[in-house]
Order: structure tokens, then C-alpha cells, then sequence
């Protein structure tokens, strides 16, 4: 299985192309805000270093969130396009399952991933290792004092991953039962390799392949309209 | 064998349009998706609405040109894909951008940015004959309120623009105020017709000099004139104020036209839908002895037809643009031109 592997929902994105479960090519390019200059030149590279071109894809695996809007946007955009012109398969995956998945929390059993989500916000969801990562709850966004209170009232051991994990370190690093480890970014190839798994299916329709928002657009809207900034 | 045809891409503010454009400027088909009853409940464009529309339509709205123009993802005969790549909001032109590069990328198709304000400039020549340079623009919208020199091929001069409210956002403010929903052009221009443009006195500012607009103080003096009497016609509150913007639009426009020695005045932008203004710019490009350009509406507002007249321009005398293009939310129309 031929696959490219759009991330991002961080201000690292990220492109890998992971093939019959080997990665053959991972660029990672932090520049915030600005996918939509590194996301093509980056694949471009890799399927090209790799002889490989658009049409030998057999799927495209995208982040599809919770994460930054205008990443998500870039990163869908340019998967649903590439699956639009090339025929190819559309493969959905959550920042926060790909958080929980990575190979640096393999000793771990319980893990809470935290993505930034601006705002004073994160993008919560926890997970338990079982035979594989299964999610205990939904996806959430909620303010990071918020989580603490939550996570002082559990009684096991619990990791925390993301980059929300990162930037809020003060308000969980004093708990006892927390332990931070530093896995800022939710990896392409591992988001390939639950594809590659069967943990996660393609979409039956790529109009279905839209980004997690969890948050309303009117909150955001607060009604300030683009009046004069809109040539 | 057909003529080269190019696909145009267009997000930049609140319509996700797409369009097949051959080289001699035959628009094959121009599929625009509005936005409008989305952020009709704010009376106004929400940036946030706008990008979560984006990434929903641009694809349909892609695949709908390309059949409309008996082509298909895996037969798209395409020569060149062009895009907006700014100015505009920068949520919006992002989706546009990300998915014109995708697509030309899978493709193995040059990719061209283009100016949004050049597209509006190219939009009258899809369907009337060449203009000869020197002519001015009128370019009147939501978000634009511009009077646009061109001198040459690629060779633009912004003369003036507005101050503060765009004409268009002057309608909508006004209309919102008097209860006529969003947007407020069509609404207003229609009450008009049934009021008395001389019901009230409202005021014609930098009218007597210069290229600048400014609407901000007209409209505050509307909103005025009805709080001191409420009993006022809501038709004839519209056919004053209406009568004031296309008095100023239209006297600025054709002075502009005079300090250029123009051969032609041209509209542009949602505002150019306007029947008073269409008919009061038509009567004094006649007075002046100057050609006037009014396009169809649907080419007057954004659309992705007049991005790829202005992509086949770009592509044949710049080439091809990096897929490192990044999206410019101020692009200026000269600065670029410079280089
Ligand atoms: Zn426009």
C-alpha cells in the first residue's frame, strides 16, 4: 500500500509516505500558518524521492483534526483536491488518536491527548492501552484548568502528549499522577501506519472529509464581520 | 483538437467559484457557489463562516466546471490551473490556493497566481470587445470602492479608493439600519425607484476633489435623518441616499477619466449591478464621448472566469508561479507589476 500522509492540524506540519509499512520519506516544516507553502514543494520531494508520482498513490491519509483551523483547511483542501484529480482513497484520522498511537507512549497505559487549540483552549480526549489504543471518551475542547480539575480526580497514573500538553505544562506539572512527555507533533507515519493497521477505513465520500471543528463558528464570528478587510 | 483551456480557481472572499477558460478568452463554463445566506444572519462576511464554506464547496464546485466543460478529473485536458492568491481574506484564499496547487501538482500542469483586483480589471474584455489603454475602472463592491488606471498591458495605477466605507458596505449598513436584510444593494436600489431622490439633504463628501471616496459620513447622515424624523419613506430615505453614493461614483469616475484622457470608463465589483448607477455612468460616458463598459452582473461580482482571463495573461507574460506561493491578504495591483 502506496500512501501519503498530510498533517496538519499543529503548527508543524508534517508530510510522510509510508509504503507497504516502511516510511520512506518524513519532512516535518515549522513555520506557522504557512502549510499551504511547504505542503506540495514537501510532497513533491518525498514522492519524487521516492520515484513514486500522484497516480501510484493508493490513499491519501489526512489529519482531519481537533487541531488549527486554517491548517486543517490547508491540509483537507490539498488532500481532497489530490484524491479529486488522481482517483485515489481518502483516509480520515484524528490528531488525538494519532497523538495516543505514537511509539514514544508504548510503555504507557493511560494516555490524554492535548492539542493547542488557541484561545486559552485545548483539544482534550483520553485513551486506555489495551490489545490496541481504544479512546475512553469523545473529543472535547475545554480550557486547561478545566483538564486539571479533571485530572486531579483520577486515580490512576496518566500521561499527557500534544503540544496543549506543552504549552500549559504549569497548570499539570505539581499533579502527582501526571507525567508529561514531550510529543508536540501527531506524526504522518504513524497516522499512515493506522491505515495501514485497518484501525481506520476510508471515507465513502470525499464531501464527508471535513475538518473537526468542535468549536461553533457563531462564538468565533462574536460578530465582527469582515467589513473592510474584504477586497 | 479543442483550444488550450486553463481552470481558474477563485476563494478570496465569500463565493468559491471555479471556471474553464480557453486561450482567445472563451469562458467554457463559470460555476459559482454563494455564500451569501450564510452570513446574511450577521449582515456581513464572517471570515470564519467563509473558510469553513471554502473547504466544503471548492471541490464540487471544481468537479461542476470541469463537466460543464466536458471534461472530468481524469480527462481534464487543462493547460495551466490559475488561482487568487490575494488580496482577500486570508482563511478564504488558503483553501483556493492549497487546492489549485494539489490539482495542478496531480495534474503535471503549471500553476499561476493572480492578482484579484487584475481579475476584476480583465473581467469586461470576456465579454466585449478589447478596450484600448488608457481606460478607467470603477471597481464598487462590498469591499472595493477604487478607481483603477490602466495604462498598459499589466500597467495599473490605483487613482483613489475609499477612505473608510466601501459603497458597498455604505448599501448594506444603511439597508441593515432600515430593516431591508442583507445585502443591501439590490434591496435599496429596488425601493428607490419608488422614492424621491431630493426627499432628503444628504451630503456629497470630497466630491469636489481628488479621487478618494468617503461613505462613512453619508451613511451616519442617514441614520441621523431617521432617528430626527421618524415618519420619513423608507423609498424615499433610499432613493437620497442611493442618489448621493452614484452622484459622487459617478462624478469621480469621469473625472478620473478626463485626467487620463481615458478612451473608456468600465464597471466593475457587486455595486456595478446598480441600475441608477449603471444608467448614470452610461449617460455621462456619452456626454464625455467615451466608450462605457457595463458587464453582465454575474461578471461584475466575483467569479473565477475573470481570474483565468487574468491567469492566461499572467501565465503567458510571467510563466509559471513556485508551488511556495504563499497567499498575500493586501497584494497590491502595482507594487506586484513592478517587478
Ligand atoms: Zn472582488
Amino acid at each position: 500500500m502506496k500512501l501519503l500522509c498530510i498533517e496538519t492540524a499543529t503548527p508543524a506540519g508534517a508530510v510522510a509516505i509510508v509504503v507497504d509499512g516502511t516510511v520512506l520519506g518524513e519532512r516535518v516544516v515549522t513555520n506557522d500558518r504557512q502549510h499551504t507553502e511547504t505542503i506540495i514543494p514537501a510532497t513533491k520531494e518525498l514522492l519524487g524521492g521516492a520515484e513514486l508520482t500522484p497516480g501510484d498513490l493508493d490513499g491519501i491519509v489526512v489529519d482531519v483534526g481537533p487541531g488549527l483551523f486554517t491548517g486543517l483547511r490547508v491540509g483537507i483542501a490539498t488532500a481532497r483536491s489530490l484524491a479529486f484529480a488522481t482517483g485515489t482513497v481518502l483516509y480520515p484520522v484524528s490528531s488525538l488518536e494519532v497523538l495516543a498511537n505514537d511509539p514514544a507512549l508504548a510503555s504507557v497505559e493511560q494516555i490524554v491527548s492535548v492539542v493547542d487549540g488557541r484561545r486559552g483552549e485545548v483539544f482534550v480526549q483520553s485513551f486506555r492501552r489495551g490489545s490496541s489504543i481504544e479512546a475512553i471518551d469523545e473529543p472535547r475542547v475545554m480550557k486547561p484548568e478545566v483538564l486539571r480539575v479533571e485530572l486531579e480526580s483520577r486515580s490512576d497514573g496518566v500521561t499527557l502528549s500534544g503540544d496543549g500538553a506543552e504549552r500549559y505544562r504549569s497548570f499539570f506539572d505539581d499533579l502527582k499522577n501526571i507525567s508529561l512527555l514531550s510529543v508536540p507533533l501527531p506524526s504522518p507515519s504513524v497516522a499512515g501506519s493506522l491505515v495501514e493497521r485497518g484501525v481506520i477505513g476510508p471515507v465513502a465520500n470525499p464531501a464527508d472529509l471535513m475538518p473537526i471543528y468542535l468549536r461553533d463558528p457563531d462564538a468565533i464570528a462574536n460578530f465582527t464581520v469582515a467589513w473592510s478587510s474584504t477586497p | 483538437m479543442d483550444a488550450l483551456a486553463l481552470l481558474a480557481i477563485e476563494t478570496s472572499c465569500d463565493e468559491t467559484a471555479a471556471a474553464v477558460v480557453t486561450e482567445d478568452l472563451h469562458v467554457l463554463s463559470s460555476v459559482i457557489s454563494s455564500q451569501i445566506e450564510l452570513h446574511a444572519a450577521f449582515g456581513g462576511v464572517v471570515p470564519e463562516i467563509a473558510g469553513r464554506a471554502h473547504v466544503a464547496l471548492l471541490e464540487p464546485v471544481v468537479a461542476e466546471a470541469l463537466e460543464r466543460a466536458n471534461r472530468s478529473a481524469g480527462d481534464p485536458r487543462i493547460a495551466a490551473i490559475a488561482v487568487t492568491s490575494g488580496p482577500g481574506l486570508v482563511g478564504s484564499l488558503l483553501v483556493g490556493l492549497s487546492g489549485a496547487k494539489a490539482l495542478a501538482y496531480a495534474w503535471d500542469v503549471p500553476f499561476v497566481g493572480v492578482n484579484h483586483l487584475e481579475g476584476h480589471l480583465f473581467a469586461a474584455q470576456l465579454e466585449s470587445e478589447a478596450l484600448s489603454p488608457p481606460y478607467v475602472t470603477l471597481l464598487v463592491s462590498g469591499g472595493h470602492t477604487m478607481l483603477i488606471a490602466t495604462l498598459g498591458p499589466g500597467d495599473y495605477r490605483l487613482m483613489g479608493q475609499s477612505i473608510d466605507d466601501a459603497a458597498g458596505e455604505a448599501y448594506d449598513k444603511v439597508a441593515r439600519y432600515c430593516g431591508l436584510g442583507y445585502p443591501g444593494g439590490p434591496a435599496i436600489d429596488q425601493l428607490a425607484g419608488e422614492g424621491d431622490p431630493k426627499a432628503l439633504k444628504l451630503p456629497r463628501a470630497m466630491k469636489a476633489e481628488g479621487f478618494d471616496f468617503s461613505f462613512s459620513g453619508l451613511k451616519t447622515s442617514v441614520i441621523r435623518s431617521i432617528e430626527k424624523d421618524p415618519s420619513l419613506a423608507v423609498a424615499d430615505v433610499a432613493a437620497s441616499f442611493q442618489a448621493a453614493v452614484v452622484d459622487v461614483l459617478v462624478t469621480k469616475a469621469m473625472r478620473a477619466v478626463e485626467a487620463i484622457d481615458a478612451t473608456a470608463i468600465v464597471l466593475g465589483g457587486g455595486v456595478a449591478a446598480n441600475s441608477s448607477l449603471r444608467q448614470a455612468i452610461s449617460e455621462a460616458a456619452v456626454e464625455a464621448g467615451v466608450r462605457c463598459a457595463l458587464p453582465s452582473l454575474t461578471m461584475c461580482t466575483d467569479n473565477a472566469a475573470m481570474i483565468g482571463a487574468a491567469g492566461w495573461y499572467r501565465f503567458r507574460s510571467f510563466g509559471s508561479d513556485p508551488f511556495t506561493l504563499s497567499a498575500n491578504p493586501s497584494l497590491s495591483l502595482e507594487l506586484e507589476h513592478l517587478s
